[in-house]
């Protein structure tokens, strides 16, 4: 067993895991082109197959409805493209949250920029939730496409994607949804959720970097991402990533048979270290859900008065060799980068730039909680006598 | 992300802290960012820094930028530090990434400002 008891950082990404490393030492002499009619073509294409039925359970599709993408970014990318491709005579409305990820921020403004389509963009609560209210606001009889996340990757919310799902359904309006950050973390059953799409990336999850896929409910008349050799279902062209999609079934295989114990696991970390933390340093606070309920349990979104995150970050690196993540990026004179999501809950840059995020994994340990809270505390004091 | 020279300034930030009777002190901050830092000091009658100390409240790099400044006046004449070369103030924070470059900007502005101290009727 491998052990990264310096890693809060698990929402950026996760370490393979040693069921994954196994499986894809065991690939590395695969070469045939899966697409081949040969034997060991054909041997390629069912391990893809077996592959492709992993991913699927793990969120209760159907292997006919993943394909494999190169990750997140690319599977929110392609569903909101082949959505609003297919309404591009008459571009509509398009409602998004303003805390997604930047590859759903960033295509939707594209599509504002060049095809004429009109953004509504729904702020979530002070605690980081989108309210259904504010959905059922937006909506307009030109509404094409509502995206939303299913977990929030700085503070951890997980949305109401149910409800949010009969909305779009009763509407007739598409529901994408990136399950980036919870696919892995919390049970998803894209069945009972009745979303359109979903994305999925495998480094989330313990599987390798580079690989993803795209749950599509629907893929009649899909606009291809890439045209070309015919590959998932002729959606997307290209020899397959055949490490990259082994390493993911087994990881999704994985997720699906250790997600409950992973859960229990994330909630004694998260008691053992909001208790602990808060006996340390008691005006220390919460910027996301503050009780656990309906987020993911693994991460927490912290803010300590009169310290600079950025500075805690470097010392807990550099002096006590932990890795967490930051709420504000160090700036140059011209540029500030705070953290989109914490603007959205309406922090102010003072608290944005003293927020950071822990994340944990099955990796981490008890122990390894009791070495990050002491190396939080002696860190905090350090900056705190700096500033006198 | 940062070189060796800022771990071991923001690691080790051993010039923090307050001067009892300062004879001089040195304000600056960064509008943009936010970044502060005090620097406070005691000259000699000789013109040489023997005592300086810092607060900051900022980044890792600003920490480091005062660390390395107040570090560079100790032990040094008035003189000497108003003649210092940008290229020597340049090469004491080693090589930075772009987003480090405003704490350049401001060690330039503390030299500058400790350039001025010199200046001062108490010490001409």
């Amino acid at each position: 067993m491998t052990y990264f008891n310096g890693y809060f950082d698990y929402n950026s990404t996760t370490p393979m895991s040693d069921g994954v490393i196994k499986e894809l030492e065991k690939a590395f002499t695969l070469f045939a082109n899966p697409s081949s009619s040969s034997k060991q073509g054909r041997e390629c294409k069912n391990i893809i197959n077996l592959a492709r039925k992993y991913t699927a359970d793990l969120i209760g599709a159907e292997p006919e409805e993943i394909i494999f993408t190169s990750g997140g970014s690319e599977s929110n990318n392609f569903a909101v493209k082949n959505r609003l491709l297919k309404s591009i005579q008459q571009p509509g409305t398009i409602i998004v949250s303003t805390i997604e990820h930047s590859s759903i921020l960033s295509i939707v403004d594209y599509f504002k920029k060049e095809f004429g389509f009109s953004v509504k963009r729904i702020s979530p609560s002070r605690k980081g939730f989108i309210e259904t209210n504010t959905i059922l606001k937006a909506l307009t009889p030109d509404t094409r496409l509502i995206t939303i996340m299913m977990a929030n990757n700085e503070l951890g919310n997980i949305q109401p994607i149910y409800e949010i799902a009969e909305i779009a359904a009763a509407n007739n309006i598409f529901f994408h949804v990136d399950g980036v950050q919870a696919v892995g973390k919390i049970p998803v059953d894209v069945r009972l959720l009745k979303v359109d799409s979903l994305s999925i990336s495998a480094h989330k999850f313990y599987g390798p970097k580079g690989v993803g896929a795209l749950y599509l409910r629907n893929s009649k008349n899909v606009h291809p991402l890439i045209h070309g050799g015919g590959q998932e279902k002729g959606i997307r062209g290209g020899t397959e990533n055949l490490m990259g999609i082994i390493g993911m079934g087994q990881a999704a295989l994985e997720a699906k048979e250790s997600l409950s114990k992973w859960q229990a696991h994330f909630t004694q970390l998260r008691s053992a270290f909001c208790k602990q933390l808060f006996e340390k340093i008691p005006d220390a606070e919460l910027n996301g859900p503050d009780d656990g309920k309906d987020c993911l349990l693994n991460t927490l979104n912290l803010y300590i008065p009169r310290i600079r995150a950025e500075a805690l970050s470097a010392l807990l690196e550099h002096k006590h060799h932990c890795i967490i993540s930051l709420g504000a990026a160090c700036s140059n004179n011209k540029v500030l980068n705070l953290s989109h999501v914490l603007k959205a809950i309406g922090l102010s840059e003072e608290k944005i730039k003293g927020s950071f995020r822990i994340s944990f994994g099955q990796y981490t340990r008890m122990d390894d909680v009791r070495k990050l809270v002491e190396a939080i505390y002696q860190s905090y004091q350090v900056l705190m006598s700096v500033s006198g | 992300m940062y070189n060796s020279i800022i771990i071991e300034n923001f690691s080790n930030p051993c010039h923090s802290g307050k001067v009892t009777s300062p004879d001089f002190s040195i304000e600056l901050g960064n509008p943009v960012c936010g970044d502060k830092i005090i620097v406070q000091g005691v000259i000699s009658d000789d013109r040489v820094i023997t005592e300086s100390r810092f607060q900051a409240w900022g980044c890792a790099t600003t920490i480091a930028t005062a660390n390395i400044f107040c570090g560079y006046l100790l032990n040094r004449c008035l003189d000497a530090i108003r003649g210092i070369k940008t290229e020597k103030i340049n090469e004491l924070l080693g090589e930075l990434e772009p987003s480090q470059y405003h704490c350049l900007e401001m060690l330039r502005e503390l030299f500058q400002k400790a350039g001025e101290i010199s200046s001062d009727k108490q010490y001409n």
